[in-house]
């Protein structure tokens, strides 16, 4: 068993994890390698202790269950091949599924990542443009003239003609 | 300030988690390495920054990672417990919005491009396109694996060579004009006169001359730096990357074709041909009847009428959509003596192990196969019409039999009934080749019954043939193959599977050259690369033609000899000592037989060749050839091998294998070709049957190969036939 290290969240809450597990993430890892061995719990002042545990426990589990290798995998990748356990580790509200982004992104865990932002990108597949302003909460700031121009120059993808 | 300098007074003496937290106070903590003296290092740095601006700027610094503004004499402060990282953070930050429309595509890129002017940037990154355009063009669906995506050939070197500033977006757009919005982007595409009506570019010079005329209307309204020169672009990117079809129309191919089509053919009717076919006879000891399957497909070239992008008020028939169809049949026969099949009236296509598949496909649209690594066109499954003025594929061909009388019917008056209804009533009452041939699934005429003495028999078309149990059943039991059913009895018209036949070889070189080649392959050759040149590769694709690809193995069932013929005709753009492109015939033919009557053995390999002056694309009788090479057994064992023995000097034989031998006999006569005979059919996936890998040294033609399947007699014989 990897020796126990201490994450302490945004709001001051410690984690004692492995350090195999904690090192699945790189900028941990890279803490861990500069710092050494220490009793002082690594500050991880952009992630909450809610969403700290949330990807302690994707962590965990891939860490217990660890996927084949890309080459191993079929051909067949496709966006909604999402692992089971990975599926339900998304169905969280929206809220707490773009903070999993940030800390995936921040802590830069490729997997956690991966799974998240494709998972976003589900919710907007063959969405428009004002829906997908509506699920981020986007102002528009594009003149009418600016959006028009954009259009004008993606009629490629227009459906006018029609059939 | 005065907290900040405090701060980062000894700062080499602050604990690293101290140190963290500086580096957060001062927006430096993500923008590099975090070890503690990469830290530090942003740490002054940044402190050095805000010391120079001090005295223009405010104190008030905006920390990214929280909504409120934040004083920076609070940056002392640990964070607090209630940071909020809400969508409009998120919604904010590139690197995620990148990440997310990197799993969409096309059509959601634009969508994201609408919603504000962060995501417009993103959208238009250059390497999402990028990566966006190689995915589609390798036929790399794991779009997560960049690795995968830039280890697959030379493309991206060769883009790098082209042009750093190439737009993918717009490379995009035209190699796939079809991905916008799929169909109902067409008719957009083709009212502007982009694309021909059946989707295909016509060739470069057209393309060119359309976006031309388009862009200088969209840019006459554009400042001088803005316009976009498209043909430009074009240009140089037909150096390296050019539509396959243009090749074939570049040779004005197809528009012969078409004119022959429409001499041999109504217009308007859809043709058949027989690609590949399976017979297969059981009896089981106890039954006095047989059971007879076959199982054939065929290609069914579908005319698609449209408007002329010349002349609007012109209709033209195009050949450019095909339906492969799979059917097998079933049936119990009395047995009698000699397998005749007079029972052939109670053939269906519906019986319990009868069944049927069909699939159309593109012609423009080659796709490469990793697994079989050889071209294949992307399938689909035919769709029915919603709209009575747009038929569907099926429709049309449907339409032209009237169920009960088998006569044809006006294009105007089509039955409208669903797919599935329209297959199940085609295929139990009406199934006919081209209405000339004698093939009539209702019912098998005497001069079909004769044919039918073989207890297995298969027409073997390997580009097309789908039909992958029925070869594993082939190579245990194979007693007859036959050729291509050939339809082309008229000289006027063209052998449409020939012109697909030259597609799969242009398509097959292309995606060699995309992937790369392939190390078992290619073994130690290096030389082929000098045909994947820029220009070579272009003028070798557009100026290569086949003329003729057949195989035919034959084990007659009241015969016992077995009789393999093979041939392959093909030009290539040469050229000669004056540096004048000329047009090399080559033609390679390979003649087995074991076990005649006359208990004779023999077999006949030639390689010949003829310089044309002009490309001839249809077979010339009695055509006149000079031979590079032959090899000739005959039943009492005399070899003869012929080929200018000055040409190869004694020494250069040493240690060389049969394929080096032909490929550098080859090259000593043709020394302007640089690349291996040999690898060019490897590269091509037409090198099936003329499988020459030497062993241990010696030059030996060992075993023709046919999926696996070896010929026994080939075996038997020139294993071991050392020059």
């Amino acid at each position: 068993m990897s020796s126990i290290v201490k994450l302490e969240s945004s709001d001051e809450k410690v984690f004692e994890i492995e350090k195999d597990i904690a090192c699945m993430s790189v900028t941990i890892k890279n803490m861990i390698e500069d710092i050494g061995e220490s009793d002082t719990p690594i500050p991880l002042p952009n992630v909450t202790s809610t969403i700290l545990e949330k990807v302690l426990d994707y962590c965990k589990h891939h860490h217990q269950h660890p996927s084949p290798q890309a080459d191993d995998k079929k051909d067949e990748k496709r966006l909604d091949d999402i692992p089971p356990y990975d599926r339900d580790f998304c169905k969280v509200d929206q809220p707490t599924l773009f903070e999993l982004i940030l800390a995936a992104n921040y802590l830069d865990i490729k997997p956690l990542l991966d799974v998240t932002c494709k998972t976003v990108a589900n919710m907007i597949r063959g969405k428009t443009p004002e829906e997908i302003r509506k699920i981020f909460n986007i102002k528009n700031d594009f003149t009418p003239e600016e959006e028009e121009q954009i259009r004008k120059e993606n009629e490629w993808c227009e459906d006018k003609g029609g059939n | 300030m005065v907290h900040k300098n405090k701060q980062i007074e000894n700062i080499e003496n602050q604990k690293y988690n101290d140190i963290v937290k500086v580096a957060k106070s001062f927006d430096v903590f993500n923008s590099g390495k975090k070890s503690r003296e990469s830290l530090i290092e942003r740490i002054k740095q940044k402190q050095k920054q805000l010391d120079e601006t001090t005295t223009t700027t405010t104190t008030t610094t905006t920390l990214i990672t929280n909504n409120e503004p934040m004083e920076t004499d609070s940056t002392t402060k640990t964070p607090k417990n209630d940071i909020e990282i809400n969508n409009n953070e998120f919604s904010t930050n590139s690197i995620i919005i990148y990440q997310i429309i990197k799993y969409l595509d096309v059509d959601d890129y634009h969508s994201c491009e609408l919603v504000n002017k962060q995501w417009k940037n993103v959208s238009n990154d250059n390497k999402l396109w990028e990566i966006l355009f190689l995915k589609n063009i390798l036929q790399i669906n794991d779009f997560n694996n960049e690795k995968s995506i830039y280890s697959k050939g030379c493309l991206k070197q060769s883009f790098d060579n082209i042009n750093n500033n190439l737009k993918f977006k717009d490379l995009y757009k035209q190699f796939f004009p079809h991905h916008y919005n799929r169909l109902s982007n067409f008719n957009k595409l083709k009212n502007i006169g982009i694309i021909s009506n059946n989707g295909i570019y016509s060739d470069l010079d057209q393309i060119q001359s359309n976006l031309s005329n388009i862009l200088e209307k969209e840019n006459k309204n554009k400042k001088n730096k803005d316009k976009i020169d498209i043909k430009d672009l074009l240009k140089q990117i037909s150096i390296d990357i050019f539509s396959i079809k243009s090749s074939l129309l570049l040779n004005k191919i197809n528009s012969d074709s078409y004119s022959k089509i429409k001499k041999a053919y109504k217009p308007m009717s859809a043709h058949t041909f027989l690609l590949s076919e399976y017979c297969n006879t059981k009896s089981k000891n106890d039954e006095l009847a047989c059971h007879y399957s076959r199982t054939f497909q065929i290609l069914i070239c579908i005319p698609n009428q449209v408007k002329s992008v010349l002349d609007e008020n012109q209709m033209v028939t195009e050949y450019s959509r095909f339906i492969k169809a799979t059917f097998r049949i079933s049936h119990l026969y009395d047995c009698e003596e000699n397998f005749q099949n007079n029972g052939g009236e109670h053939a269906g296509l519906l019986k319990r192990e009868s069944f049927h598949h069909f699939q159309t496909f593109d012609i423009d649209e080659p796709s490469f196969s990793t697994s079989k690594n050889q071209a294949e066109f992307k399938l689909y499954n035919p769709e029915p019409k919603k709209n009575d003025t747009n038929v569907s594929a099926f429709d049309y061909w449907y339409c032209k039999y009237d169920r009960d009388d088998h006569q044809r019917m006006g294009y105007d008056k089509i039955i409208k009934s669903s797919y599935i209804n329209g297959l199940h009533e085609f295929t139990r009452n009406t199934f006919l080749f081209d209405g000339e041939t004698h093939f009539k699934l209702w019912h098998f005429s005497n001069y079909e019954s004769k044919e039918r003495f073989f207890s297995n028999y298969y027409n073997y078309k390997e580009i097309f043939s789908s039909i992958e149990t029925i070869k594993e059943q082939y190579k245990k039991k194979i007693t007859h193959i036959k050729s291509r059913y050939n339809t082309n009895q008229n000289n006027d018209s063209v052998d449409i599977i020939l012109l697909l036949d030259n597609i799969t070889w242009k398509t097959n070189l292309y995606f060699n050259y995309l992937h790369g080649p392939s190390p078992t392959a290619l073994k130690k050759e290096k030389d082929h690369f000098e045909l994947f040149e820029k220009d070579n590769l272009k003028n070798f694709i557009e100026k290569s033609f086949i003329r003729k690809y057949s195989c035919s193995i034959t084990d007659s069932f009241y015969h016992p000899a077995k009789e393999s013929t093979y041939s392959f005709q093909f030009i290539i753009p040469y050229k000669d000592q004056e540096n004048e492109t000329k047009n090399l015939l080559i033609s390679i033919y390979q003649c087995c037989i074991e076990g005649h009557e006359t208990d004779k053995n023999y077999f006949d390999f030639s390689v010949k060749f003829k310089i044309l002056d002009n490309q001839l694309n249809t077979l010339v009788k009695d055509e006149k050839y000079s031979q590079l090479f032959r090899l000739n057994i005959n039943g009492d064992n005399k070899f003869e091998n012929k080929y200018e023995k000055e040409l190869i000097s004694e020494k250069e034989l040493e240690n060389i294998k049969f394929t080096e031998f032909l490929s550098l006999l080859f090259k000593k006569k043709f020394p302007s070709i640089k690349f291996n005979l040999s690898n060019l059919l490897l590269m091509a996936n037409m090198d099936k049957f003329v499988d020459y890998v030497g062993e241990k040294g010696e030059i030996s033609p060992s075993v023709s190969d046919l999926n696996g399947w070896i010929d026994p007699f080939i075996e038997k014989v020139l294993n071991g036939y050392i020059f």
